[in-house]
């Protein structure tokens, strides 16, 4: 079942009305997601292998590999197709022709999620030229579209997964970096996997990206308004990381709708020079 | 529009939401506008112990600009506490940013109802003056059997849980030398 992200939608909107087209938008998308019932599909790692992997630091599978329902990502990328085609945006032409390349080469959506879970950027950007579209959308399109299939996934293996005993910087399903991150009631933080969503604990002082310990180096800042809302910042690596404390919040929403609500919070470390 | 591997990478991690943005064609106008409106602080964190009773809950300091504690939680990471602090360890930032916080030493003279500052030498030396008469006065050398006791029963020393070993032992030390039997400690009341 797709997490349901509809219901936190309206309440975010009245709590941050900047963010009110970004969610509008979004909601089109995730109304048809939840409507996608990705098959499972079977996974077999021996608990042996499962614990030695996890005790050097390797992600249950790597990214390139994950065993997802390809035809229900598809489908879904058809259907956000011709919905967003629909919807007379400047690149409707683009996104009319992505839809005939889908439905006409069997390949060319299997391509596009290789190239996003590879991390092959060139091969997404030259799928993209294939028909004219921003590789950005394509490259969102892909990747929510892969979302279902993924949670499929997490819900069958994540309780497998021993996440107090992993305490690395990236994500112990499929080895993909946080996007963000979340204080729970205990003030413990967790990251949050940008691709698969999983979540697992990490230490407060520490980033999660260049695992420097140096609390010198270490920050964050917020607004004054905004309490709730950190982004917590690595002078040595330059990266950032937006946080939200649940321990302010009586209900928050799932992470990912947080992250397109906060986008503000983005540009301001953008502009001081995280990136 | 070509977008290298680098490029990739960073819209696919931490600029997720980023993505999502362009992804969706939006524009960014409202978040600019919104960003602009807000009062920034930035802060750096730095672990710490609490300092108030011995058992040594650890903390996170939230420091801003000039290095001025803006916020004091529970370290999450810490074995001993796990995140969790007492009210009065919830309270510590007070110990420091406090406008009833002493700074100087206060001196009420026998029989006065007032309060007054003074110096820390003048404070200081009157404690040592007092202990010394004190001491002197009630020093005892031998008790009503006519055993050697080298013992004074008018002062009483109560230590802090917050002391740590090696004050302690120094205070041990202190106390014993000018004959004190009435050595206490927070703990045990």
């Amino acid at each position: 079942m797709t997490q349901d992200f509809i219901p936190h939608i309206d309440r975010l909107i009245q709590q941050r009305p900047a963010s009110k087209t970004a969610l509008e938008a979004f909601r089109e998308l995730a109304i048809l997601m939840a409507q996608i019932t990705p098959a499972t599909r079977p996974v077999q790692i021996e608990k042996r292998v499962r614990d030695v992997q996890q005790k050097e630091g390797f992600p249950l599978f790597s990214r390139a590999d994950l065993p997802l329902d390809m035809d229900a990502a598809s489908d879904l990328l058809k259907k956000f197709l011709v919905k967003l085609g629909a919807t007379g945006r400047d690149d409707s032409e683009g996104l009319k022709k992505a839809l005939k390349q889908v439905e006409h080469d069997g390949d060319w959506s299997g391509r596009l999620f290789k190239g996003i879970l590879g991390q092959d950027g060139k091969a997404v950007a030259e799928l993209a030229t294939e028909v004219n579209l921003d590789p950005n959308v394509l490259l969102f399109l892909g990747r929510t579209a892969l979302r279902p299939s993924i949670q499929v996934l997490r819900d069958t293996v994540s309780g497998d997964i021993d996440k107090s005993q992993w305490d690395k910087g990236y994500c112990p399903l499929c080895g993909s970096q946080p996007d963000m991150a979340c204080f729970e009631k205990t003030g413990r933080r967790y990251l949050h996997c940008e691709l698969c969503g999983e979540e697992w604990p990490y230490p407060r002082i520490k980033c999660p990206f260049c695992n420097t310990e140096e609390q010198e180096k270490l920050g964050y800042f917020e607004a004054e308004e905004e309490e709730g809302f950190r982004v917590y910042f690595c002078q040595g690596c330059l990266r950032y990381i937006k946080t939200i404390d649940k321990k302010v919040f009586e209900e928050a929403a799932p992470l990912e709708l947080e992250s397109l609500a906060t986008l503000h919070l983005d540009l301001l470390a953008q502009e001081k020079g995280f990136k | 529009m070509n977008v290298t591997r680098r490029d990739f990478f960073k819209i696919t991690g931490a600029s997720a939401a980023g993505a999502a943005i362009l992804g969706l064609g939006l524009d960014l106008k409202p978040f600019q506008s919104h960003a602009q409106t807000l009062k920034i602080r930035s802060a750096k964190e730095t672990t710490s112990i609490c300092c108030y009773c011995g058992v040594g809950c650890g903390v996170i300091c939230s420091t801003g600009k000039a290095g001025k504690i803006i916020n004091i939680e529970g370290d999450p990471d810490h074995p001993i506490n796990e995140g969790a602090l007492c009210a009065k360890g919830a309270a510590l930032s007070q110990l420091v940013n406090n406008k009833d916080r002493l700074t100087t030493p206060l001196y009420r003279a026998p029989n006065s109802t007032q309060w007054k500052k003074v110096e820390w030498d003048w404070a200081l030396s009157t404690i040592a003056k007092r202990v010394k008469d004190t001491r002197d006065k009630s020093f005892e050398l031998k008790n009503a059997k006519g055993q050697v006791v080298n013992r004074t029963t008018a002062i009483a020393n109560v230590g802090s849980a917050a002391l740590d070993n090696e004050e302690c032992w120094l205070i041990q030390a202190l106390m014993r030398s000018l004959g004190l039997v009435y050595i206490e400690h927070q703990a045990r009341i």
